[in-house]
């Protein structure tokens, strides 16, 4: 059996799957750390389209735009990490947990 | 076009470079002088102030190949950011000095921000859009949880954070369908495409790649067609969810009370106004240029937001026991109010300048009441509504001032508030179709009649606490006095502001 070439669609799906995991675990994870993994996936797959749409788009148009756009997420997925472990950190240090259901001093 | 105009760039860059010299005088400068970076930022920002007021009056124009946009929409809301910017520094001096924590990092993040902003306010291109998006946020995911000791500031970051990271992957989603959809990241370009198919676009569009690659996968005719025609308004819709994150429309506002309640008082100013300013500026031009063809429906879906947006501000607030928060959830509602000026700017320009009178008003008014606030918390050593019990007994100039902004909040004329609501409300009627909206307006300005005059009511008739006002702030008391002279002048002379923005916008 011969597999059709890889093409858009495949990207696609590919890159749904991984926004709809993304959003599952922030959704679902009580833990800082797992909804900030949900969130690097949910930009991956941003990433994915990205760079898919810029490979397949009709020749036109510019190529690279979106290849560019995918190396500035990134480059601040990075920084978003770096800033969100530090105020995780500062929480943990105060609470010694987590689990963001532990955060209620500020409620309603 | 090898090389693209500086000139035009200038506010930016010399607010960027502002923010630099102020981190790095923070560093070299001797400990006796600590508090010069704290004021070369005040002083500093006539430098970008004075780039926008000459740019303002030029004819409108698009720098770096169209992925940066200067106009007069631009630089009114620019304006306004600098000028929120100014206040909520002279509000830090005495918050900071209290705190005991450096100066030089606060005031550069600040100033990163307000950079951020302001190119969110001329963003015309996907890129720009979300590293401006990002610039925003992260300084002030760090400006939230300034007060390290204090487990709330941290609290409220986390929380800020968390929703805020996912609100901007969420939108990044929906930017890159945008992308693939208009085969271009710069708006006027994915508008152009749309535009030369005609308004059933969303269909249209996409034979070239997306509706070949699928009919090779071998999905039938059928759906491809159906597929392709979903995309498009769930990028919309993705988007909008990272926009209505930044200005905290409900049901997007989670994060909103938690942060302001946590943060340093004049962060909390700050973040009630500014990045609402930056994020309208966004909003509207997306709608200007991407309306109808890619955007037909909207604004009916912003008026459902704007109607939930102002139900669920007001009604949350009327239960709060804490003053920040309870402006938190009012400031929620504001944006519900200016969210009816977007829906009616689509078709009409009188959306658009209510817009900005509005912003303009509400800038003054709700400076004012965190500079009130920020008074009475530095005296009473807490932020609860009950701390203001008495206070006309025992500072009545300062109840007074406090009453005349919460007047103007709720719409009470002759204030800035008052302008700004019958902008917004008035375009709306004017628009025929949207006149539903107005009169939710008015029902929901009636609802938040009962919370302002709460406060006002425990002001003048609580019983007054043991302790008397004793520390004044010589930049909060100015604040206050600039705010107090903005929403009453531009309730009682209303012309001139009218005539300006009508000029240039």
């Amino acid at each position: 059996m011969i597999l059709p070439p890889v093409g858009l669609l495949h990207y696609l799906i590919l890159s749904v799957c991984l926004f709809c995991f993304g959003l599952l675990a922030v959704i679902t994870r009580r833990h800082a750390i797992g909804i900030l993994l949900g969130i690097e996936l949910m930009l991956n797959s941003a990433n994915i389209n990205l760079v898919a749409f810029s490979h397949f788009l009709s020749p036109p148009h510019p190529v690279l735009d979106g290849q560019v756009f995918a190396l500035m997420v990134i480059a601040l997925a990075a920084c978003e990490a770096a800033v969100g472990l530090a105020i995780i950190l500062r929480f943990y240090r105060q609470t010694t947990v987590t689990d963001v259901a532990d955060a209620k001093l500020l409620k309603w | 076009m090898p090389y693209s105009n500086l000139s035009v760039f200038a506010p930016e860059l010399s607010l960027c470079g502002l923010a630099i010299l102020v981190l790095v005088a923070d560093l070299i400068v001797p400990r006796a002088w600590r508090r010069l970076p704290a004021g070369l930022a005040a002083v500093g920002l006539v430098v970008p102030l004075y780039f926008v007021a000459r740019l303002w009056q030029k004819a409108p124009q698009s720098e770096f190949m169209g992925a940066y946009a200067i106009d007069g929409l631009s630089g009114a809301f620019k304006i306004l950011l600098l000028v929120t910017g100014f206040l909520v520094i002279l509000l830090s001096f005495d918050y900071l000095r209290k705190l005991q924590r450096g100066y030089g990092e606060y005031f550069a993040l600040l100033l990163f921000s307000l950079t951020g902003m302001m190119l969110l306010t001329g963003a015309a291109d996907l890129i720009v859009i979300y590293l401006a998006f990002e610039m925003i946020s992260l300084s002030c995911y760090v400006l939230t949880g300034y007060m390290k000791r204090d487990p709330r500031s941290n609290e409220a970051a986390l929380k800020y954070f968390l929703y805020g990271a996912a609100a901007s992957g969420v939108m990044l989603y929906g930017i890159s369908l945008l992308y693939g959809l208009g085969g271009s990241t710069r708006i006027i370009d994915i508008a152009a495409r749309f535009m030369a198919s005609g308004p059933a676009a969303a269909v249209a569009v996409q034979p070239a790649f997306l509706q070949s690659a699928l009919v090779q996968a071998g999905v039938p005719e059928l759906y491809v067609m159906r597929l392709a025609g979903l995309m498009m308004p769930l990028a919309v819709v993705l988007v909008t969810v990272g926009l209505g994150f930044k200005i905290a429309m409900v049901p997007f506002h989670a994060w909103a009370p938690d942060a302001y309640e946590g943060a340093p008082t004049p962060i909390t100013a700050f973040l009630s106004v500014a990045p609402k300013v930056a994020g309208f500026a966004l909003i509207l031009r997306l709608l200007l240029v991407w309306y109808p063809e890619l955007m037909g429906h909207w604004p009916a879906l912003l008026a459902s937001l704007a109607t939930i947006t102002m139900f669920g501000g007001n009604l949350w607030a009327i239960r709060q026991t804490n003053i920040k928060r309870m402006l938190a959830y009012s400031s929620i509602a504001h944006a519900g109010y200016l969210l009816i000026g977007v829906v009616v700017a689509a078709t009409n320009s009188m959306g658009l300048h209510g817009i900005i009178v509005y912003l303009v008003a509400y800038l003054f008014m709700n400076l004012g009441a965190f500079a009130i606030v920020l008074l009475v918390a530095r005296n009473m050593d807490g932020e609860e509504i009950s701390d203001f019990s008495g206070l006309y007994h025992t500072a009545p100039a300062l109840a007074a001032v406090m009453i005349i902004f919460l007047l103007s909040l709720t719409g009470i004329p002759p204030t800035a508030g008052f302008l700004g609501k019958l902008f917004i409300f008035g375009a709306a009627i004017g628009s025929g179709e949207w006149a539903w909206l107005a009169v939710v307006g008015i029902i929901n300005s009636a609802i938040s009649l009962y919370y302002y005059m709460n406060v006002a009511r425990v002001m003048y008739f609580g019983k007054p606490g043991e302790q008397v006002l004793t520390v004044c702030p010589a930049g909060v008391v100015v604040v206050a006095v600039v705010c107090l002279l903005g929403t009453l002048g531009l309730g009682l002379f209303p012309g001139l502001i009218i005539k300006l923005i009508q000029q240039c916008v």
